[in-house]
């Protein structure tokens, strides 16, 4: 007997519309079980007897007759359309901005000159605050009686006469600098240094880019196993023009190494209705030599597409943000201990040992998998409301030892 | 989409009245062939082909050209056809006036509303049957199926063209393959196991 989602891949098959992962999945149903093959025969020539052989010609050509009715309407032209009121008021607003700024530019070149003697007439009027410090050539009084007087300035009154006292006397031999210091050793060159400490050295780590489809390939597997030895925990950017189909793929690659995928609902509902978001296929239940099998397979199917549903393949070690986005995602806490409070806080045997045995014990260690939408920080909810996560976290019990957590990222790729 | 299809429509959009002529003279086949399904009459299909053409060049500036022309142009005839057929079914009704069993002629529900499949049909005792099973499906079913088989659309296109999600158009073409299935042989297809994951969007 077949089940639905056989029968659903039969139907596919015969709408002639099966992916590169579904028609492997297909051509096994196929060997498996003869009765889907004798179904598929069937719906096939139901399909068949449908398919009109031939299309019939239409029986009067209708080109001449819808030229004549398109002939008049104007299709290419842009038809300027007749000003409206919004646009004549917009109009009658630049003239008047125009106009205002040219009488306003008029009025202050015509009134410049006005400026200046206002100004010049402020500056007499000013006090000088600080007289002990004026030079003769800053003294504002002398300055006002050197500028010559215009029929305007008569008006003011005379000023009082400038006291002696007032007018700093500038000493004729000013204060020299101080001596320079004297200087040991070569001031130019630095000398030979005696002992000199090594110098750190900073490894540069770039991300390892590579074509996905070689992933089972002996160099990029090798590459692989070297990268896994050198950080706690890595995420795999894979760019996909057909993130479904990518999807697919990846899930049936992780079945063929005994891992359990479970999706989240609400990524299941986006992939559904199509909606272009990146997918995480996050794991951490495998060890290095496994996850490089599991890409391996992934690289063998991909092989078998036309087109390849995944084109290209970033490795990069997990960094503070990617921390961030597992815990804010899943609820997984991956950040490295801190040095020197690699233990935490010191407790006494009895506090909760018994306890985290005993759950040891009751959680099952599957290798497990979980799909969730990798969504921006603001678009998130909290893991602890999906009961897929839940289940993930449930079935993925402690990590064991060995096993090096890996974010995949499937992005879309436009 | 067709590269001759793209340089006929930029020609056409420029004022080149015969690149348009080309286009119709690629494509009206098709086009009466699905407007008479829809329509069952030869001279209203001829109407439905014409009106699609015309009203596809005034919208011509707005084919953006991310899907084929044909889905394009088999969205605005079915679209015409549909109204014709409405339009069609009004006026009859109208001018039959009151019907046999004192009822008003017009007919709130409108179920042959997509497709009268068999009338286009040559009439052998096999075509027959498979025309009769066919008219026997829901209109939903019926019209997802022949937009498959009959005029080759893709799933994608399907769903442009009625305005549904792509998971719906898949679903609908597995239940209306096994629906006919069992028209037209009973009980040919059994019962089968509820799987994990069998949940449709329809």
């Amino acid at each position: 007997m077949l089940t639905i989602p056989e029968t659903q891949l039969i139907a596919a098959a015969v709408d002639g519309e099966l992916s590169g992962a579904r028609a492997h999945a297909f051509r096994q149903l196929l060997a498996a079980k003869p009765e889907a093959a004798e179904l598929f025969r069937a719906l096939k020539a139901d399909a068949a007897r449908l398919r009109p052989a031939t299309i019939r010609p239409i029986p009067v050509s209708q080109v001449s007759a819808v030229l004549a009715r398109i002939r008049p309407i104007a299709q290419p032209k842009i038809r300027r359309s007749a000003p409206t009121t919004r646009s004549l008021l917009l109009q009658y607003a630049i003239a008047a901005s125009v106009f205002f700024t040219l009488c306003s530019a008029s009025f202050w070149v015509f009134t410049a000159g006005d400026r200046r003697e206002q100004e010049r007439v402020q500056q007499r009027r000013l006090p000088v605050t600080n007289p002990t410090h004026a030079t003769p050539e800053q003294d504002t009084f002398a300055i006002a009686r050197s500028i010559p007087r215009t029929p305007d300035v008569k008006s003011i009154p005379e000023m009082p006469p400038i006291p002696p006292e007032v007018v700093v006397q500038v000493p004729k031999d000013p204060e020299l600098a101080p001596a320079p210091r004297s200087a040991h050793g070569d001031v130019v060159g630095s000398g030979i240094i005696e002992n000199p400490k090594p110098l750190a050295e900073n490894a540069l780590r770039l991300p390892y880019i590579f074509a996905a489809g070689e992933l089972d390939q002996m160099d990029v597997q090798l590459r692989l196993k070297e990268e896994f030895a050198q950080d706690p925990a890595f995420r795999l950017d894979l760019f996909s023009k057909n993130p479904a189909a990518a999807l697919e793929l990846l899930q049936a690659s992780a079945k063929q190494v005994g891992l359990t995928v479970t999706a989240d609902a609400r990524t299941q509902d986006f992939l559904a209705k199509k909606v272009p978001v990146a997918v995480a296929f996050y794991l951490d239940g495998l060890t290095a030599p496994e996850l490089a099998a599991l890409l391996a397979n992934v690289g063998k199917q991909l092989q078998t597409q036309k087109p390849p549903a995944i084109g290209s393949a970033h490795l990069v070690p997990m960094g503070i943000a990617d921390f961030r986005d597992v815990k804010e995602s899943l609820g997984i806490d991956l950040t490295p201990p801190r040095p020197g409070r690699a233990n935490g806080d010191p407790k006494s045997i009895s506090s909760d040992t018994l306890g985290k045995v005993a759950g040891a014990v009751k959680k099952a260690t599957d290798k497990a998998a979980i799909v969730v939408a990798f969504l921006p920080a603001t678009a998130r909810t909290a893991p602890a409301q999906s009961k897929e996560i839940k289940a993930f976290l449930d079935k993925r019990g402690d990590r064991k030892a060995g096993a090096l957590p890996l974010l995949i990222v499937l992005r879309p790729q436009v | 989409m067709n590269p001759d299809d793209r340089r006929l429509i930029s020609e056409a959009l420029a004022g080149r009245t015969a690149s348009f002529g080309e286009l119709v003279l690629r494509y009206q086949d098709r086009l009466y062939h699905v407007a008479n399904r829809i329509v069952d009459n030869p001279d209203d299909a001829l109407d439905v082909v014409q009106d699609s053409f015309v009203n596809a060049y005034q919208s011509l500036a707005s084919f953006k050209g991310d899907a084929e022309f044909f889905t394009w142009l088999y969205r605005i005839a079915f679209n015409t056809a549909i109204s014709a057929k409405r339009r069609k079914r009004s006026a009859v009704s109208l001018d039959a006036g009151v019907g046999k069993n004192g009822e008003l002629g017009l007919d709130p529900e409108d179920r042959t509303v997509d497709v009268a499949p068999g009338a286009a049909m040559e009439r052998t005792e096999d075509e027959r049957m498979l025309a009769d099973a066919v008219a026997k499906l829901s209109p939903e079913h019926r019209t997802v199926l022949l937009m498959k088989d009959i005029d080759g659309l893709k799933y994608e296109d399907i769903a442009v063209v009625m305005g549904v999600p792509i998971g719906t158009v898949r679903s609908r073409l597995h239940r209306a393959r096994f629906e006919l299935r069992n028209l037209l042989e009973p009980g040919s297809v059994g019962i089968v196991e509820q799987g994990a994951g069998a949940a449709s969007p329809d």
